[in-house]
């Protein structure tokens, strides 16, 4: 009866359906023009463009495209190469010498000055929202030294200056006196070798190489940075050829590129360390321990602790191979690594015998707290050690939320036991974090959630922290760890979290351990 | 509106505290206690709420913890791309769905209208996200169609539109089906025939004209869901809409966002509802407004 309806009806929806359109084949190169620039995916994106209110590694890579930086980490050792500031010396007590770049401009023409480094530097240090301040607390004044040159005043000796401006950005005072800081995030001017096109906020950012760059002209002359925080969706877009750089790819995914034909894998181990943190202080009533006692006041439960996680199955189990078991706190990325330093073996009776000895032979129970949003796969990791532990009799139960509820509690101190990370820049504000005796009123220790102290290894880290001869200071830095590692057991390493990136076959990049940013003025054409 | 940004200004500070999240580890305890005096955090509650009410009252609903623009604005730029995939999918629902729901309803349970009910029952079963990357592994990785992510031109939506329209289709071709079936065995519908008018004229004219009803009920409801619904989606095709902003602010508990975005869905909210109605009058002749 209805038959024409019915046939009307079914040609209406199939055209529909046939229509189907192609996306234009391969035109240009990657990077030759705006239409199609090399594009870079990151796992998140930059909030702000402004170069010291966000200190997170997406915001710094973005930012560091059209920002320099007064030093650069070398990406295998860490230690600081010039960038901005050319070289770098004592100059009397409590003062360096910093002696810059000439020819530097700023993107709108006006050539930088010794005045502008010197206020960048205050201004990282001072500005209440500003989130690398922590880098300068030693810092009182800086003052221009002739054109080419600034002088740091600190108020104690500070041979950690080169290394700290590898963190300071090199920002247009004058504009931002005249205009506010509120530019910075519509149309940053840095000095770098690429300039701001367009942006939105967390989601991407369009850039061209800039022709008044004092240094070489990138590969790629128009660059887009883009945020794909879907790890599925990053992968598809790698493989199908619509970026040629995409971070943090799955381990699991690393046959699927490796096989793809179109892309490759660098995977490099980090400077992040993943550790178990416990409470060294309350002797009872700590949270999550049923029967009053603090198991982990004694060195012996901590060791046992140590001795019963086998940390090469979780690599090899969870990671795929992409992360490095750690052997200490300073990753191999970092000039103070100590290499005759080994890992304690994974043994399991070890670990019973020592906390019968402990006075715990039938073992104990306690909470392990842990993030499921923080590092890579750390709710994953907390159940793997809950199965790890219970071998040895230690009964886990694991307690895994979202960060934003994990890290208030951790500052609470609602904590006796907790899987933390921590990506090291150097040895010694390590030690100064998370290691030092707390000391609020000197600003010591106010990471250092589980109260661990030994002054003694205090006085070697902060002898240690004055000398500027770069042998005698690391031999010192080693022997303050080597303390807290190996007599104290302060804390358990587990892992050095790899810095993982696919590329493009096209696109040479090797992932940079020290600083772990994704950069494209570093990448070249292969 | 008042209830609504009460409601929200008590959860976010149900949620944590902000400077926990916004500070980095590295941050020293006075440096936090600078930071939380200069965004007003420092104060206590109550007078957080009224500071935050005034705001509120006279417009200024603040500037993110994290950047220097306004959090309005921030929500406002990427309204458009929500707005562009929210009618896009509503739009594949529309063309798909009512066709498939009068097919059905004019042939029920022949084949076409058996394999059509399979398509619903997939349609409202399986999940957005598995979809989403379905159709990513389907047309971006393998066929190389469409693009899988971000923003360019109109067929950087056709994915993630057909992802958000597939349980519309299912539902809509569900609906028309049975409002159609119902109005077809009318007597009007008979006398339409007895008149000698052609089947497609009494078809579409007569009887869907009246099965539509139900179903603008349906698209209106669906549509206001999906502006605020379409996270998933957006967070999987990483297209800048203004709820993967959303989801991200309360991540970092960046409340002024968070309130900016509440304000603009309950005024979106509102607008649909209006034109809603509005669309009734001109279906339902007896649905008059004076």
């Amino acid at each position: 009866m209805s038959r024409i309806v019915l046939r009307f009806l079914v040609a209406v929806v199939l055209s529909v359906l046939v229509f189907v359109p192609r996306t234009a084949s391969s035109q240009a190169r990657p990077g030759d023009s705006a239409s199609s620039p090399l594009v870079i995916a990151y796992n998140g994106g930059a909030v702000t463009l402004d170069p010291i209110m966000r200190a997170e590694n997406t915001s710094y890579a973005w930012q560091r495209h059209i920002f320099e930086t007064l030093t650069i980490q070398d990406p295998k050792n860490g230690t600081p190469q010039p960038r901005i500031a050319t070289s770098w010396k004592i100059v009397g007590q409590n003062r360096w010498r910093i002696e810059l770049r000439h020819g530097v401009k700023f993107q709108n023409g006006r050539a930088m000055t010794s005045q502008d480094v010197a206020d960048s530097i205050m201004d990282a240090a001072t500005n209440p929202k500003a989130q690398i301040r922590n880098f300068l607390v030693t810092v009182s004044k800086v003052d221009p030294d002739g054109p080419n040159a600034v002088i740091i005043t600190t108020k104690t000796p500070n041979p950690q200056i080169p290394l700290d401006l590898s963190q300071i950005p090199v920002m247009p005072e004058v504009e931002i006196k005249r205009d506010g800081r509120g530019f910075l995030d519509t149309h940053p001017i840095g000095t770098g070798p690429y300039e701001f096109v367009s942006w939105l906020a967390q989601d991407h950012l369009d850039l061209r190489t800039w022709n008044g760059y004092w240094g070489p002209k990138p590969a790629f002359n128009y660059v887009k940075l883009d945020n794909i925080s879907n790890g599925a969706t990053r992968l598809a877009a790698l493989l199908s050829g619509q970026v040629q750089v995409a971070e943090k790819i799955d381990p699991q995914d690393f046959d699927r590129v490796k096989h793809s034909g179109t892309a490759y894998i660098t995977a490099v181990g980090g400077v992040r360390i993943i550790y178990l943190a416990m409470d060294q202080w309350r002797k009872t009533g700590t949270p999550g321990v049923p029967g009053g006692n603090n198991p982990f006041m004694d060195a012996r439960v901590r060791r046992a602790v140590y001795q019963a996680i086998d940390v090469n199955a979780l690599r090899d189990k969870i990671f795929g191979g992409a992360a490095v078991p750690a052997t200490q706190w300073v990753a191999p990325a970092i000039e103070s690594f100590d290499p005759s330093l080994k890992r304690l073996p994974y043994d399991p009776a070890a670990s019973k015998k020592l906390l019968a000895e402990a006075g715990y032979p039938n073992g104990f129970t306690v909470r392990l707290d842990a993030t499921t949003d923080r590092y890579l796969d750390d709710s994953t990791v907390a159940q793997a050690l809950a199965g790890m532990l219970a071998q040895a009799g230690i009964n886990i139960q694991v307690n895994a939320v979202t960060k934003t509820i994990f890290f208030p509690n951790m500052d609470k101190g609602d904590f006796t036991l907790y899987l933390a990370g921590w990506g090291t820049t150097d040895a010694i504000s390590a030690w100064e974090t998370v290691f030092h005796c707390r000391d609020n009123a000197a600003g010591y220790g106010f990471t250092n959630r589980e109260h661990y102290c030994n002054p003694s290894a205090d006085q070697t880290m902060a002898r240690a922290a004055s000398i500027f001869d770069p042998h005698f200071r690391i031999q010192a830095e080693r022997q303050g760890y080597a303390i807290a590692e190996r007599k104290d057991f302060a804390y358990i390493p587990l892992y050095w979290e790899d810095v993982i990136a696919g590329v493009n076959n096209h696109v040479a990049w090797e992932s940079r351990p020290s600083d772990e940013l994704i950069l494209a003025w570093m990448m070249s054409r292969k | 509106m008042w209830a609504v940004v009460t409601v929200v200004f008590v959860l976010l500070h149900a949620a944590g505290d902000p400077i926990a999240v916004l500070a980095p580890e590295t941050m020293t305890q006075a440096q936090r206690a600078e930071l939380a005096h200069s965004l007003g955090l420092d104060l206590p509650l109550s007078a957080q709420y009224i500071h935050f009410l005034d705001d509120v009252l006279h417009g200024h609903l603040g500037v993110s913890f994290y950047t220097s623009q306004p959090a309005m604005e921030l929500v406002l730029q990427r309204l458009g791309v929500t707005v562009e995939l929210v009618v896009a999918a509503m739009v594949v629902a529309l063309v798909f769905g009512v066709p498939f729901g009068v097919i059905a309803a004019l042939r029920p349970g022949r084949f076409l209208d058996r394999s059509l009910r399979l398509i619903s029952v997939l349609g409202s079963s399986i999940p957005t996200f598995f979809l989403g990357i379905l159709l990513i592994l389907i047309f971006s990785v393998e066929l190389e169609i469409f693009p899988s992510s971000g923003l360019g031109d109109w067929r950087n939506f056709v994915l993630p539109a057909f992802t958000l329209a597939f349980y519309r289709i299912a539902l809509f071709t569900r609906l028309i089906r049975t409002a159609l079936i119902g109005e077809l065995s009318q007597d009007y519908v008979r006398t339409a025939r007895a008149k000698g008018l052609s089947e497609i004229v009494v078809t579409l004219k007569h009887a869907l004209r009246n099965a539509l009803l139900p179903f603008v009920t349906a698209f209106g409801l669906q549509f206001g869901q999906l502006l605020g619904g379409a996270v998933i989606t957006e967070t999987i095709f990483a297209l800048p809409g203004m709820n993967r902003l959303a989801l991200d602010a309360i991540a970092r508990l960046d409340y002024p966002i968070v309130v900016a975005y509440v304000i603009v869905i309950a005024g979106l909210f509102t607008l649909i509802n209006l034109a809603v109605d509005i669309a009734y009058s001109f279906i339902d002749p007896r649905v008059t407004y004076g």
